[in-house]
């Protein structure tokens, strides 16, 4: 004992200068952190995880070196190191090395963030956190510990070691975690006993190998990393849990099949029986399969069967068909998908493939009722439900905001463990338009990026009245700037998430970002995506395209079915040729669309539907940056088309059905004469863009005010403000409902949107909007200095209805405030009354 | 009296059989040292004085043969006989990183004998700083640092493995003055290797002449030097060297045009010596007989090919 501490001690001595680095990051990570976290579930690396990554590095690398030179400090391997000649064996050197990595590799630092816990205050759940922790060092030490004594060359045994840390990683160690909690014993998984076997082995394999077994220490290594399994299937059935009491009482099918319309997934299961529930995975990954996709649109369908040599399994909602790229991006923080526009509403461009659902490694290890406030917890995880919603209208299914905590010694909150042991992929379960499905998965890792995506969260129908729906999700005991006080959503109105410009009526996923702005306050903004399915043309050259090209002529009698096949042939060849990246074959070879081989317009709608079935955003939109030589021979095209105005109907049926004409088309005598009337009854099935809207009105026809009011109804209002404004000069326009409309959106509107909108129905006459005026600006002033200079528009609006009003802008602002409560709509004017 | 190192039949090879770099260090070596014997191993560079060492420690493992120190075979040296061993020797590494202070304070422990009284006296002896790592000694500090780390335990074998390699005079006699001084208070048993043939003289009893892995002569040094003569005779004028001829015992042979030299290593008496010169050289005369250093006697047999 006296030569194994003298040796600890030695040891000690000898790295002196690298254990005080050691101590200095252990101990700058921890009061970095103590410093940052306001409180235990703070995410105090979501400002800087440049920094934290760094450092999390920094802890993890400095002790993988100090594990492999400890080793070294006695030169296991040769024979002429110091100790070989004196009396003490390999095998009690090996034990003081590993006392060493114990001592300071593993319980300093775990003492160190048991010191940081006590000081945010203890809690119990801490205790898992402690044992993550050690985990997690003694996935790097181990490993680190092995190769320093295989190996007696630093430059090679340092990154050994950390290849070995990797592979030792890919055990999924944070499977492990999710094994301890409440059920700590009784609830031992492989993948724990996997992990802890490797653990001792590793220390095992050292100790042989300073014992001068290097031979039985190497077979050992390798069998520790490749005997055990890494990944265990589990079915969808047992993921699931039927016999747990009060979760799932109907069986599911092991194979899921669902419809993927866009990104939302819609699972075909029969309806539970069951109260709905919310279930968390250990650590699961989902697991999809695909046999291929087919994709419907304007009458037509396309077959996009999976790439031959691409695996039909993939673990995230990413996909590639062949000639079809269904992507999703993962993003970070506060991103959010939302699925969220009626399936009823969905009625074009639809995508049905066949998934094979199934879970890899552990099975569901809880569950979370469909309460507020219900808490679930395993391990370090902890999941807690702060807000949920039973819409009337069970379509809508259950409304639900989880809040999930990973209090890894201050660094949970939405974020991730730093320090953490590979990705931390979790799914939640639960009711989805009155299907089973997976409603939400979160990955990310722990010591890497956290991302989090939600598959189809519904949200309840709006309020009768046209009113904003909000919903409080803030609580008093969050942190204040954690989120989301205010979110208001239209989910039911289709093409409520359009932008203006682009007619996209179905557009089926909106980005949901949240930036919050300041106390409390979150800026919700929504941005259509992904786009739908489009044409991702393969880099590769076929093999026989120059035989393809050549062949590629009109069919000398042609009937629909030959044209189509040669038209998708062009659309084909033309992809793949174009999409070279030298052009070096495409800018030669890149086949032409020849109206006149086409035998004139007859084959141009065909074309067209082709065309945007392939691709919905192509064609002659503005914002396509490329395929210029594209869109110049359409517009060849449809200029010859336009010439035709028997065929003019026809072009607005396509636009809508999602072809976006340009808007410089608008001012062709083709739009005046035979596009307008019928635009005027088409428009309420697409979402127009703005420049449409201002065509209608230039057109002073009181049969288009329906269609232009209508448009107010759908998508943002902060924008068409400026259109409203132009509409209030429009004789015999209903310009209130225009007003009521947008007003009833303004709670959407940033603040200076809010002033702007509220001065123009002021000007209108609304009784209500000088002391709103005033209230937004006193609310305003109270936080930051207000600049009346960007109203003075808004204001030239205002001033004609207001003859007391000063000229100057600031002024004029400070008068409405100080006399708001006494201004009086009399006659089409404001006029200050005496009281 | 008892063996305390035994080697019998011992050989080692480097390199596989069939390769170009295959190499014999050691050809059926026996050595028997008894207790407080002092045995010098002589020979040139690779005659394998440096492998006899590594096996007897136990680092290197024989090809053949058995050895064992102590009564114990040394590939099961343990910790009881390690505690009665040291090894000194030039290849040897240090712990580097520490001072002699932590150095002691480590090994104390492993050793029941260690002597810290003993310990101080040879710091005093060695003048050894107290700061400074033993990385940042020079070559006869760390050599004295060596002597210390093994010394202190009161060993009863001490291995010497070419110690005094590359020092300057000074140092090699404050080492050697300290050895022989601590030799005959300690009584341990010695087996040194070393080119230095002064030191071996004054630290040896009894020599072990080592050659191409082959011990060619093993034999007290008193005994050596009354065996070994060099003998210098006039040789009759036009008379042929017959070198074939030339008895078993003599040693480098140099014959001139009217002298000749020869190293008697089987010196009995003028008689024997008289008829050994007259048998190769008939009508030789004047011959003349002289006593030899060690390192005559060594240069002697290492030059007879």
């Amino acid at each position: 004992m006296r030569v194994l501490l003298r040796t600890l001690w030695k040891d000690t001595v000898v790295l002196r200068w690298w254990l005080l680095a050691w101590v200095a990051i252990v101990g700058g990570f921890a009061v970095w952190r103590d410093h940052t976290a306001a409180a235990w579930d703070a995410a105090p690396v979501a400002d800087k995880p440049a920094l934290a990554g760094t450092l999390m590095a920094a802890v993890l690398g400095c002790a993988a070196v100090l594990a492999v030179r400890v080793m070294h400090t006695d030169a296991l391997h040769s024979t002429l190191a110091f100790w070989r000649t004196r009396p003490v064996s390999g095998l009690r050197l090996g034990v003081a090395k590993l006392a060493f990595a114990l001592l300071w590799l593993i319980a300093l630092p775990v003492g160190v963030e048991c010191l940081l816990i006590e000081h945010w205050g203890w809690n119990e759940w801490f205790w898992p956190c402690i044992a993550d922790w050690t985990i997690s060092l003694a996935v790097v030490v181990v490993p680190a510990l092995v190769a320093g004594a295989l190996i007696p060359a630093p430059v090679l045994a340092v990154p050994v070691a950390l290849g070995l840390a990797w592979l030792n990683y890919q055990s999924r160690p944070d499977a492990v975690l999710s094994e301890w909690g409440q059920e700590f014993s009784s609830n031992l998984s492989p993948a724990f006993w996997t992990f802890y076997a490797r653990c001792l082995l590793g220390a095992v394999v050292a100790l042989l190998a300073s014992a001068g077994k290097q031979t039985a220490a190497v077979i050992l290594t390798v069998l520790s990393l490749f005997s055990f399994p890494r990944m265990r299937s589990v079915q969808l059935p047992d993921a699931l849990d039927p016999s747990a009491p009060g979760v799932w009482h109907d069986a599911p099918a092991p194979v899921i099949e669902s419809d993927l319309n866009g990104q939302q997934v819609y699972v075909k299961m029969p309806a539970p029986a069951a109260p709905a529930w919310i279930g968390t995975s250990g650590m699961p990954a989902l697991m999809v399969a695909s046999d291929g996709a087919t994709l419907d649109r304007l009458g037509e369908r396309v077959q996009f069967p999976t790439r031959e040599n691409r695996s039909p399994f993939f673990q995230t909602e990413r996909d590639q068909f062949e000639g079809l790229f269904l992507g999703r991006t993962e993003r970070w923080g506060f991103l959010h998908q939302i699925g969220a526009i009626p399936h009823e509403a969905k009625a074009t461009g639809v995508l049905h493939r066949t998934l094979h659902y199934g879970t890899l490694a552990e099975p569901i290890t809880g569950e979370l009722p469909l309460r507020p406030g219900a808490v679930w917890q395993r391990g370090p995880c902890r999941i807690e439900l702060v807000h949920a919603l039973f819409p009337t209208d069970p379509r809508h299914g259950v409304i639900f905001q989880l809040r999930f905590s990973m209090p890894h010694f201050g660094t949970g909150g939405w974020q991730p463990s730093l320090h953490g042991t590979g990705r931390c992929t979790g799914l939640r379960y639960g009711l989805l338009n009155r299907r089973l499905g997976v409603v939400q998965s979160f990955q990310g890792g722990r010591g890497g990026a956290p991302s989090q995506e939600i598959y189809g969260l519904s949200f309840p129908p709006a309020p009768s009245g046209d009113v904003a729906h909000s919903q409080p999700l803030h609580r008093k005991d969050w942190l204040e700037w954690l989120y989301l006080p205010k979110t208001a959503s239209r989910f039911d109105v289709p093409g409520y998430f359009s932008r203006d410009g682009e007619l996209m009526r179905d557009a089926v996923i909106a980005f949901v970002e949240w930036r919050v702005i300041k106390h409390g306050e979150v800026e919700v903004t929504y941005d259509p995506w992904p786009p739908p399915p489009s044409a991702q043309w393969s880099k590769d050259l076929p093999p026989n395209w120059k035989e393809r090209l050549a062949a590629l002529t009109p069919p000398p009698l042609p009937d629909e079915a030959a044209m189509r096949r040669y038209v998708d042939e062009l659309i084909t060849l033309r992809g793949v040729l174009g999409s070279q990246p030298d052009k070096r074959y495409g800018s030669r070879s890149v086949p032409h669309f020849d109206r006149f081989k086409l035998l004139g317009s007859r084959w141009f709608p065909l074309i067209m539907r082709r065309l945007i079935m392939m691709n919905p955003y192509y064609g002659f939109g503005d914002q396509q940056d490329g395929q210029t030589d594209e869109r110049s021979q359409l517009m060849d095209m449809l200029a010859a088309e336009m010439a035709e105005p028997e065929h003019a109907p026809l072009l607005l049926d396509l636009m809508a059905h999602g072809l976006p004409l340009p808007w410089t088309f608008k001012t062709h005598a083709w739009f005046r004469t035979v596009a307008a009337p019928r635009l005027t009854q088409v428009s309420s099935q697409f979402n127009l863009g703005s420049h449409w809207v201002e065509e209608m009105i230039a057109l002073h026809d009181p049969a288009l005010h329906p269609a232009i009011v209508a448009w107010f109804t759908r998508g943002w209002a902060a924008d068409k403000r400026y259109i409203a404004r132009k509409l209030m000069a429009e004789p015999g326009f209903p310009w209130r409902d225009v007003m009521n409309i947008l007003r009833a959106k303004r709670w959407d509107m940033t603040w200076p949107e809010r002033l702007s909108l509220t001065l123009l129905a002021a000007a209108g006459g609304y009784e209500d909007a000088p002391a709103e005026i005033a209230a937004l600006i006193t609310n305003w002033q109270s936080r930051e200095k207000f600049d009346a200079q960007h109203y003075g528009d808004w204001l030239a609006v205002f001033a004609p209805v207001c003859p007391q009003c000063p000229a100057e802008r600031a002024a004029a602002l400070s008068w409405i405030v100080e006399n708001a409560a006494r201004l009086r709509w009399q006659d089409g004017q404001w006029i200050l009354s005496a009281n | 009296m008892s063996a305390v190192i035994e080697v019998a039949g011992l050989s080692k090879a480097f390199g596989y059989a069939f390769m170009p770099d295959h190499r014999k260090a050691l050809c059926d070596v026996s050595l028997t040292i008894t207790r407080g014997e002092a045995v010098a191993l002589l020979g040139p560079n690779g005659a394998g004085k440096t492998t006899l060492h590594r096996i007897l420690n136990g680092l290197l493992k024989a090809d053949r043969g058995v050895a064992s120190v102590l009564g114990c075979s040394v590939q099961k040296l343990g910790k009881r006989e390690r505690q009665r061993i040291a090894f000194i020797a030039e290849s040897q590494e240090l712990p580097d990183t520490l001072t002699v202070s932590q150095a002691t304070a480590w090994l104390r422990p492993m050793y029941p004998r260690w002597d810290a009284a003993f310990e101080r006296r040879l710091r005093a002896l060695f003048q050894l700083p107290e700061r400074g790592v033993i990385g940042s000694f020079s070559r006869g500090m760390r050599m004295k640092t060596a002597c210390l780390l093994s010394l202190a335990s009161h060993p009863e074998v001490l291995f010497l493995d070419e110690p005094f390699a590359g020092m300057d005079a000074v140092v090699r006699d404050e080492i050697v003055e300290a050895l022989l001084g601590l030799a005959h208070d300690e009584g341990w048993t010695l087996l040194l290797s070393s080119h230095d043939i002064d030191d071996v003289e004054r630290l040896a009893d009894r020599v072990a002449l080592i050659q191409a892995g082959r011990i060619v002569l093993d034999s007290t040094l008193d005994d050596l030097q009354e065996r070994c003569r060099r003998l210098t005779f006039r040789v009759p004028e036009g008379a042929a060297h017959h070198r074939a001829a030339l008895p078993a015992s003599w040693h480098h042979y140099e014959g001139g045009a009217r002298f000749a030299t020869v190293v008697e290593t089987a010196w009995l008496d003028l008689d024997d010596a008289l008829e050994k010169v007259h048998a190769l050289q008939p009508g030789a005369g004047g011959m003349e007989v002289t006593s030899l250093s060690l390192r005559e006697i060594y240069t002697a047999f290492v030059r007879t090919p």
